[in-house]
């Protein structure tokens, strides 16, 4: 195996070590992880409460009256539950079963988000389809679909008791966001927004072309949205002496209120940040090194059917934990109440073998990103013959086909995942099976006759094919080993991609290096993973399927990408079946006809599905999440992965410990 | 004597402005810059990593001013006592260096004293026992330590901490603790983590101070003066340590100053793996990130130790050894 990776850091060495002593483990354990006959539909709704589906009840409308709260609450001069809660909170209805309060949840740093959902102004169903109302009550488009009026529900308030109202929103889209001393560059999908305030309570967004996913982005990164402006008015320019603040940001140490602000807006920790408030069921109370933490906020605006104020959970100790070999320890020994995104699908052998005394249990839920990985071959590499062949549709077939990817899914994922090319999850509206199977299946006779047919003979009788004119061929895949088992896939991959006379070599490239060669078209061929596979974010960002972004995580394309973003000022024009590809990318994000959607959606898939631009291997594969027994209500079967925030539909705030 | 000190401190001027724009400049040498790393970690959790963005940030950040003047404001600063601002951690050096560097030193020094009060009497024994099965014994197992990389010691330990104790991973308190006032249990429960870090950096180092010592002393046992003092009937233990074992610990006094540096990177990764309260994960994160400005304070207090180091094992050695005394010109 030709694994040239001189760039290879100690955690990888680490990687490799733990590798040997897992795959001891893994033949100790078949008899004890026996496989499953069926992994779960990846988003089945019937896996759920058939309340998460739909928009939560209220307590008016279940006729909840009396609301009570966590003892810790009491006596702390806080005023009554009822008045905290907003006018009518919404309901949140647990999974299993309605819980108690108490208890401290040890978790690591990393788990923080996953632990505490993002609160925003609509939320995600399990579905992976549906936005739902959350601090906003209701939205509606206008028929064109470019004006949005939104009504949040009345009464809500801030970890400090302050009322959210329109304000904050107005501050954080207007004075932030729009403000080009604050973002010199407006971020995509706000250039042209207007919006303005009705009362306190509605508010009206005009787009400059009809936006109707604008709530799925709403939904996904509500940080965006929602700064309190009675805490921040205090270090903006816009509302305070200029002065004052320089003389504030001199005694936090930043060097302008804007970096302040991004700081903040990041979550990034520093002290002041305990001041912050939040809408967050848990508040930040304390930072040392090495510790976050967290108490319940008292204003959390959801509550339980019995009346109960959640979160059920008193308080969280996040411990900043940067090795996974530590994280896996940890959990598998039952020293985490919670774990999940520093924990690699390798290691599940090792976390099940914790399951046998250590008080905890592991579940294994499905990424949803629709191939761990993404092979990129540079369709705008210089100007040479790599290029003609990396453009050649036949080449990209050929690689495809020369995989086998029930063998990398036995290997690497103990047949748990599913193999997969590069598209969108089963049950997306934009999803057909043969997206997910074109050119998928494992042939080395037809990928060596595609490879003949080209002209990519072995001349020289090395075993090893040579360009048409005879020089040799070596493709290089440089690439990041993050987030998916990138590595252990492309060592099988690269050996594959041999057994057909290809003289291919993996390396392992530094971040940076893959964020700066990438966008400027430097990466012969790349390693990616391929989320925003779902239908929140592929109708928004069909980056995989279109090239109309420059990013680490693109390297197909970008010099047509460069050319779409500059108005073809820079880059190069691409041929007319890619300009399609922008063109019906365009028309998905904007049209109102549903139908026409998903026409369009399917247009893009199915044209990777014949083209190939991307190769996928292994997708849905399983990812381990591991909590205490005491925890419950956590769901066992979910979906893993940025595009819903981890674990934004599966309401992190209803889960408690058993007594 | 004065007059040397002095004029030790004025060469270090030189050396350390020397080490200060190196220090600078190699940091700055990869691709990209704390912010493209700030948002490739964002990234990390999925967070877009777009062109825009990262102009935003870069202009926020001060990032598009000339290398040079970047550097006088860095080294401006520090010299006058601050060491600017993190990025990676949004807070100053300052807080963030001596919160930690105090833990650092505990270890290390820690490390320093279990690997000598170990190694030299065990390195004494091998040279006077020289070929005994014991001098053997203590051979494989030093070199046992060296060989091993010291996150593997560091992962045993913590595993047969766990099983045998119950300790928890990594850290260097009980979960329990983390988050309490100093008191006698706290100081119980963070001696009863200590030992795992101090003994993982103690064993690299082992085996060099070992076979070091032994071979110091075996070429001091075979000069005349100990034949002769054995001849004249001094008793052998006396002997050893009065005369032998004095001459042979000389080099280690004066690599001191070299040992510190070398204890501080070790306890880096070890640092990490075990997640201490200390300035070596700060230090490979900084250098990861490119933040730039933690980073090279960090290495800079470094240079400055060990400079600071070497001249006070100099001083030392001068102590200890009348023979190599400054003699005024």
């Amino acid at each position: 195996m030709q694994s040239l990776s001189l760039s290879v850091s100690r955690s990888q060495f680490l990687l490799s070590c733990f590798c040997l002593v897992v795959s001891f483990f893994c033949l100790v354990l078949i008899s004890i992880f026996t496989k499953p006959t069926q992994a779960a539909e990846a988003n089945n709704p019937a896996n759920y409460p058939s309340a998460w589906l739909e928009p939560a009840k209220t307590a008016s409308q279940l006729d909840i009256t009396s609301f009570s709260q966590s003892s810790i609450l009491e006596g702390k001069g806080l005023p009554p539950v009822e008045q905290r809660l907003p006018d009518d909170p919404p309901v949140i209805v647990p999974v299993d079963s309605i819980g108690n309060y108490g208890g401290i949840a040890h978790i690591i740093a990393d788990d923080r988000g996953m632990f505490i959902a993002a609160e925003g102004l609509f939320t995600i169903s399990p579905d992976l389809k549906t936005i739902l109302p959350n601090l906003a009550e209701s939205w509606s488009y206008n028929d064109e679909g470019d004006q949005l009026t939104v009504t949040l529900r009345k009464g809500l308030k801030w970890s400090d008791g302050h009322p959210l109202t329109t304000e904050d929103i107005l501050f954080s889209v207007n004075d932030l966001q729009l403000n080009t001393n604050f973002m010199p560059v407006t971020l995509p999908n706000f250039i042209g927004l207007e919006l303005h305030a009705i009362d306190s309570w509605s508010f009206v967004i005009n787009f400059p072309d009809p936006d109707p996913f604008f709530i799925n982005y709403v939904a996904q990164s509500p940080e965006y949205f929602l700064l309190p402006k009675h805490y921040f008015r205090e270090y903006h320019p816009d509302y305070t002496d200029p002065n004052l603040i320089a003389e504030r940001m001199e005694e936090l140490g930043f060097s302008s209120w804007s970096a302040f602000m991004t700081t903040s807006m990041q979550k990034r920790l520093f002290p002041d940040l305990v001041n912050h408030p939040t809408l967050s069921s848990f508040k930040i109370e304390s930072l040392s090194p090495g510790l976050y933490s967290y108490q319940r906020n008292p204003y959390y605006f959801k509550v339980d059917p019995s009346g109960q104020q959640l979160p059920y959970i008193d308080a969280i100790e996040a411990q900043d934990v940067r090795e996974n070999e530590v994280a896996v320890a940890k959990a598998s020994t039952g020293q985490l109440d919670f774990a999940g995104v520093r924990l690699p699908t390798q290691d599940i052998p090792l976390l099940k073998l914790g399951e046998q005394g250590s008080g905890i249990k592991v579940n294994i839920w499905n990424r949803l990103h629709g191939s761990d990985l993404s092979i990129q071959a540079n369709m705008n590499y210089g100007d040479g013959q790599k290029r003609e062949l990396f453009s050649d549709v036949r080449f990209r077939r050929a690689l495809s086909m020369a995989i086998n990817r029930d063998e990398m899914n036995e290997i690497i994922y103990f047949g748990r995942g599913t193999p997969r090319q590069v598209t969108v999850v089963p049950g997306s509206d934009y999803f057909e099976p043969e997206f997910a199977t074109a050119w998928a299946q494992y042939d080395v006779e037809a990928a060596n006759l595609l490879l003949d047919e080209i002209g990519l003979h072995d001349v020289n009788g090395d075993g090893v094919r040579e360009l048409p004119d005879g020089s040799p061929l070596t493709l290089t895949v440089e690439y990041v080993d993050t987030e998916t088992p990138k590595q252990v896939s492309m060592e099988l991959v690269v050996s594959y991609w041999n057994d057909v006379g290809l003289d291919a070599r993996q390396r392992l490239i530094d971040r940076e290096l893959q964020y700066s060669r990438a966008i400027s078209g430097e990466l012969e061929m790349t390693v990616w993973h391929a989320d925003r596979t779902t239908d929140i974010l592929f109708p928004i960002n069909p980056d995989f399927w279109a090239p109309r972004k420059l990013a680490a995580s693109l390297a197909m394309w970008s010099e047509w990408s460069r050319w779409y973003l500059t108005d073809g000022n820079l880059g190069e024009e691409p041929p007319p079946e890619i300009r399609q590809l922008q063109i019906w990318a365009d028309e998905l994000a904007t049209t109102m006809d549903r139908d026409r959607r998903i026409e369009l959606g399917k247009l893009l898939l199915a044209a990777n599905a014949e083209n190939v631009w991307t190769i996928g291997t292994v997708g849905l594969a399983p990812q381990p999440v591991v909590t205490s027994d005491r925890l419950k209500n956590v769901v066992e079967f979910g979906l893993w992965g940025w595009d819903i925030r981890y674990t934004m539909p599966y309401h992190p705030a209803s889960w408690y410990f058993a007594q | 004597m004065r007059k040397y000190v002095l004029r030790r401190l004025l060469g270090m001027i030189p050396t350390l402005a020397i080490i200060s724009i190196l220090v600078f400049t190699v940091i700055q040498l990869p691709e990209g810059d704390i912010v493209t790393s700030t948002l490739d970690r964002l990234s990390a959790t999925g967070v877009d990593l777009s062109d825009e963005r990262i102009q935003n940030l870069r202009a926020q950040y001060n990032l598009d001013q000339p290398l040079f003047v970047q550097y006088l404001a860095w080294i401006g600063n520090f010299i006058t006592g601050d060491m600017g601002f993190s990025y990676l951690y949004a807070q100053p050096v300052n807080e963030l260096v001596w919160e930690r560097l105090g833990y650092t030193l505990l270890i290390t020094v820690c490390a320093l004293l279990f690997t000598w009060l170990l190694a030299l009497p065990i390195g004494i024994y091998s040279a006077v026992r020289q070929y005994s099965i014991a001098d053997y014994g203590f051979t494989t197992i030093g070199l046992i330590g060296l060989a091993t990389p010291n996150f593997l010691i560091a992962l045993i330990l913590m595993y047969l901490g766990y099983t045998w104790f119950g300790l928890s991973f990594g850290g260097l308190f009980s979960p329990e603790f983390l988050n309490t006032p100093w008191s006698w249990a706290r100081f119980v429960d963070m001696l009863a983590h200590l030992w795992i870090p101090v003994v993982v950096i103690g064993t690299s180092g082992m085996a060099i101070t070992m076979r070091l010592m032994r071979a110091n002393l075996l070429d001091e046992l075979k000069k005349p003066y100990v034949i002769t003092a054995r001849a004249k009937g001094v008793p052998p233990l006396k002997l050893l340590l009065k005369y032998p074992v004095r001459i042979a610990i000389n080099p280690f006094i004066s690599t001191i100053g070299l040992l510190l540096p070398a204890l501080l990177s070790g306890e880096a990764i070890v640092g990490v793996v075990l997640n201490l309260p200390t300035t070596g994960p700060l230090l490979v994160q900084s250098l990861i990130t490119q933040d730039m400005y933690l980073a090279g304070s960090l290495i800079m207090l470094l240079s400055v130790l060990t400079v600071v180091g070497m001249l006070l094992s100099d001083l030392l050695l001068a102590w200890v050894d009348p023979r190599v005394r400054y003699e005024r010109a």
